[in-house]
């Protein structure tokens, strides 16, 4: 499956196709990618490059294994994934209850941009390990199971933590569940 | 997907927009490794390491010329994996194989320098301690792991199961291996079908081995069921050297001498270094746990998450694995006894 990691401009899959890259390399083209994950899992910049670095920085000196493995996006994905897994419980962030963000967005380009970005904010205000299943599934655009093997959890709780956190989500948009 | 998800999907990538733009990461990453970088340390062995000196196997079919040798098996099964057997799960780089539950840890040689038979059976790790002797047979029964130089393009193989005659092995002992991504996995003992059964659950995995470890660390806590602890220990590039899933009370102590170690002050990290060490994945925690560093440096301890406390004996107690025989640095608080492997638990 084609996920949000890999949609990349044209040439930079230059490379990468047929044999072990060199880290800059990657990094260079695949980076970017890393960051829009990890900035839809951290929801702020900081964060996000913190996150990234802390995942790259621990592939770096394993690189010459990790470039050799058979999906190495899924895996720095995965070590990204990790790496924000960390990060989170490192500092307990205190989870918001979502229910706090109804009503509470004011934004000056219409009812629209209101309203996505009241979504945007309700995404992040999720449970740490709803945003994830979340993210994955609708950002990467992973299926259950493979979020599963990213996680390490059983494909039944991933698909009751997507199920709450789109409920979480409803309800602070103030939509039935169709 | 329904509207609702759709519309989810739609705002998560446009808002994923305003991600930084990833200028200069590859020389970030690389600045932060460098602060990750550990010191080497002449390390305190726990014991002789001499050269590997695993006898030679008959592993070729034909010929005629060697009247040694027995040629009477056939290829290893490969339906794998498969369970025939009450074992347990052991890995070394990225290939799992299932051994009986009975088999013990150590070089095969080391029957000769104690009081055991031949007869034992033992699972080794390249790079584990190996007694110099000079005893007849020079190897007992059980399973090796050794690297092997493969390409990346090579095909996985298997050496078929040979009986062996000489003084390399006890009378009657059949060998046989599986190879593949680099890894060779060895196999001897007196019962061939037991060996083509061993070998039959030799597999490569992802993203971890039956006992919840990934092949190259991942930064994570690896993955374990409610109330167990996954434990792995990676050698200094981060491969897996071995792993273990502690259940039950062995599972519950070992959370507790993690929680119980206290918090410590950082410190300054030390120069580069690749030294083995150990993550245990406690209630979702990534425990890792440092002991070949220097005790003047920051880089030996356990780190909760990130957060560095207090190495102690009881945390070593519940990381080392049986079977270890690596190093510790100087000033570890190794336990008065380290774990042993027991059958019957």
């Amino acid at each position: 499956m084609e996920t949000a990691l890999t949609q990349l401009g044209p040439g930079q899959e230059v490379g990468l196709a047929d044999q072990a890259p060199d880290f800059d390399t990657w990094v260079a083209a695949r980076g970017p990618g890393l960051l829009r994950l990890a900035y839809t899992l951290a929801g702020n910049k900081a964060d996000a490059e913190d996150v990234v670095q802390d995942a790259l920085a621990r592939a770096l000196p394993r690189w010459e294994r990790i470039s050799r493995v058979e999906d190495v996006d899924a895996y720095v994905r995965r070590m990204v994934v990790n790496a924000h897994t960390s990060w989170w419980r490192r500092w307990r962030k205190r989870e918001s209850p979502v229910a706090e963000l109804r009503d509470t967005v004011v934004d000056d380009h219409g009812a629209e941009v209101d309203d996505r970005r009241r979504l945007w904010l309700a995404c992040q205000a999720l449970p740490e390990v709803q945003r994830t299943a979340v993210v994955l599934r609708y950002y990467e655009q992973l299926e259950y199971a493979e979020i599963a093997d990213l996680t390490g959890v059983r494909e039944g709780s991933v698909r009751a933590r997507v199920s709450r956190g789109i409920a979480a989500l409803r309800e602070v948009m103030g939509e039935d569940d169709e | 997907m329904s509207d609702f998800e759709n519309r989810v999907a739609e705002v998560l990538r446009s808002e994923s927009a305003a991600a930084p733009d990833g200028l200069g990461l590859a020389d970030a990453a690389r600045g932060r490794a460098r602060a990750r970088r550990r010191t080497r340390v002449a390390a305190v062995g726990v014991g002789a390491v001499v050269a590997i000196a695993i006898p030679a196997a008959v592993v070729a079919l034909g010929g005629g010329d060697d009247p040694g040798r027995t040629p009477v098996a056939d290829d290893p099964s490969t339906t794998k994996p498969v369970d025939k057997f009450p074992g347990r799960w052991e890995t070394w780089h990225n290939l799992s194989v299932r051994v009986p539950t009975d088999w013990q840890y150590g070089a095969l040689t080391t029957w000769c320098v104690g009081e055991d038979s031949p007869e034992e059976f033992n699972v080794f790790r390249e790079g584990g301690v190996v007694e110099s002797i000079a005893c007849s047979p020079q190897s007992s029964y059980g399973l090796m792991f050794q690297a092997i130089d493969m390409k990346d393009t090579d095909e996985p193989f298997d050496w078929p199961v040979v009986q062996q005659t000489g003084d390399a092995w006890p009378a009657h002992t059949y060998v046989g291996a599986h190879g593949e991504d680099g890894v060779l996995v060895e196999v001897a003992g007196p019962d061939r079908q037991q060996v083509l059964d061993i070998l039959a659950t030799v597999s490569t995995f992802g993203p971890v081995d039956p006992n919840g470890c990934s092949a190259i660390d991942d930064g994570g806590p690896g993955m374990a069921g409610a109330g167990e602890v996954p434990v792995c220990r990676y050698d200094g590039k981060g491969r897996l050297v071995q792993s273990e899933r502690l259940t039950g009370d062995d599972a519950a102590a070992a959370v507790e001498a993690v929680r119980a170690t206290p918090q410590e002050d950082g410190g300054n990290l030390c120069a580069n270094v690749e030294t083995e060490y150990v993550v245990m994945g406690v209630e979702g925690d990534r425990v890792e746990v440092q002991y070949a560093g220097n005790s003047n440096c920051a880089d030996r301890g356990v780190f909760i998450e990130g957060v560095d406390h207090v190495l102690t004996a009881d945390v070593l107690y519940w990381a080392l694995s049986p079977g270890w025989t690596g190093s510790v640095g100087p000033g570890v608080p190794l336990p008065s006894a380290l774990r042993s492997y027991d059958p019957a638990a």
